[in-house]
Formats: C-alpha cells, structure tokens, sequence
C-alpha cells in the first residue's frame, strides 16, 4: 500500500482515506471540539498525507505517522484560533466586539448519561498544556496505549505517564474548581 | 468524598466513548481541495527550468548579435559574385 502511495496511485490513496478517516476526524475533534472545524482538518490532514507521503520512510507504523500528522494539524489551528482570539480580545477590549466563550461540546461518541459530565470535561482539557492534551485525548479517544502515544508523540514511555499523571492532576484542579463553584 | 466522586466519575465520562465518524463525502472533498490547489514545483526542478531558460535566452541573443556582421558578408560576398558574373567593374575615373 505504502509503495502505492508513493507512487501516487488514485485507488492506494482512496484506501488510506477510508481506513483512516475516522481515526483521524475522532482524534482533531477531541483538539478541536467543534465538529466543522475538525471535518475542515481532517480534510487538511490527509491533503498534509498526500503531499508527505513521499517523505514516509518506515521507520514507524502508518497508522503512528498519521496519528502524529493529526495531533499536530489539530495543534497548528488551535494555536491559530487561539492567536486570533487574542486579537479578538483586543478588539473588545478597545469596545468593538465581545469575546466569546466557546460552546458547549458533546462528542456524538459518548454515552447519553455521561454527554453532561462530558461536557465538563472537555472544557477542562481545553485549559491543559498542548502535550497534556494529546497524550490524554489519544488515551481516552483512540484507546492507544502508552508506548504507542510515545512513538506519535516522538517521546519516551516515562515521558507519557509524566504526561499523563499531570494530565489528570491538572483536570482533578480544575474540576475541584467548577464543582466548589457549583455548591455556591 | 461526594465531590471527589463527582470529579472521578467526570474524569471517566470518556471511558466507553464510540469514535466519532467522519462524513461519508469526506473522500470527495478531499479528491475536490486537492485537484482546485495549484500544481506545486519544487525549487530544485524550478532552479533548473530557470537555467534552462536563462541558457535559452543567452543563445538567442548570441545568435541575433552575429546576424547582422554575417548578414553583411554575406551580402558584401553575393554583390562582387554578381560584379565578377557581368564584369562590372568600378566606374573607372576619366
């Protein structure tokens, strides 16, 4: 398949899209956490794919290498929208505009009776550092263990379960945090 | 204790989550966004077309800067050829 891919061959390329599609739309739409943004990504990544495909050497599995091509399309728009945001506070700071709190997410993956607390926890993700957030949301969205986050995340294991432990102390604050508030 | 199972129970709300999919035109759109993106060259395949007609351009200038010294042999040449076939000669002083 790889050797087809090179080769740009349409039907090899037609192939990774379908057997790869949804990993890739779950994995930016935890980034993301708005359902056109992630679709508009995941297009963007497999363009990335396509273009890149030539420079795919072996050396991790496929599915690592477009795992990594994900995390860090993701990662590029948040920061964009995080820039533009900043530009936005400006604006309403200078009386033009309000800022906007995003909006609520509810992943279409998860269970009736957990979309509320979900919901909680994604907005707590969104606060996390960058590689919190990836070694978390690849856990708990894709289901991938530690050595393979590792291998995406082009760390050691120990660095992953260092990622991870914080992960999980930083999310604990914060919802310590919204539910004091909540008892108010 | 009720808020540290609160907090846990909303750390686990993504254990079991199904993985979202990603709309059935997703391949469409793709095959779309990449046939509308320009044709990209490379800069090495460009630095090369930039020499190729840079050499091409040299050439031509070369060859359209002899043609007027050569024009005018050839023309000088073709004009005694003619003298020489009719004996024409130079007018001759009185």
């Amino acid at each position: 398949m790889i050797h087809s891919l090179q080769k740009g061959e349409e039907p090899a390329f037609r192939n990774l899209v379908l057997l790869y599609q949804h990993r890739v739309y779950n994995t930016v739409l935890g980034f993301l956490q708005e359902p056109a943004d992630a679709e508009d990504m995941t297009q963007e990544v497999f363009i990335r794919i396509f273009q890149k495909i030539g420079t795919f050497k072996g050396e991790a599995a496929l599915a690592t290498w477009i795992y990594r091509i994900a995390v860090t399309t993701a990662l590029d728009a948040l920061r964009k929208a995080r820039r533009q945001k900043r530009g936005g506070f400006l604006a309403a700071f200078r009386g033009r505009d309000e800022p906007t709190e995003p909006p609520d997410f509810f992943h279409p993956g998860v269970a009736a009776e957990q979309k509320e607390d979900s919901v909680l926890l994604f907005k707590a993700i969104r606060r996390l550092p960058e590689n919190q957030q990836a070694a978390f949301l690849l856990q708990k969205l894709e289901g991938l263990s530690q050595p393979e986050i590792a291998t995406v995340l082009k760390t050691t294991v120990s660095a992953v379960e260092s990622l991870l432990v914080r992960a999980k102390a930083g999310l604990r604050n914060q919802l310590k945090d919204i539910h004091s508030m909540n008892q108010r | 204790m009720k808020q540290e199972q609160d907090i846990d129970r909303i750390l686990n709300s993504l254990d079991g989550a199904q993985r979202a999919e990603a709309s059935p035109y997703l391949y469409s759109k793709i095959r779309s966004r990449l046939d509308d993106r320009p044709v990209v060259v490379s800069t090495a395949l460009a630095w090369r077309l930039a020499v190729v007609v840079a050499v091409v351009a040299a050439l031509n200038l070369y060859t359209l800067a002899a043609l007027p010294a050569q024009k005018q042999t050839q023309n000088e040449t073709t004009a005694a050829a003619v003298a020489t076939d009719y004996s024409i000669g130079l007018p001759a002083a009185y």
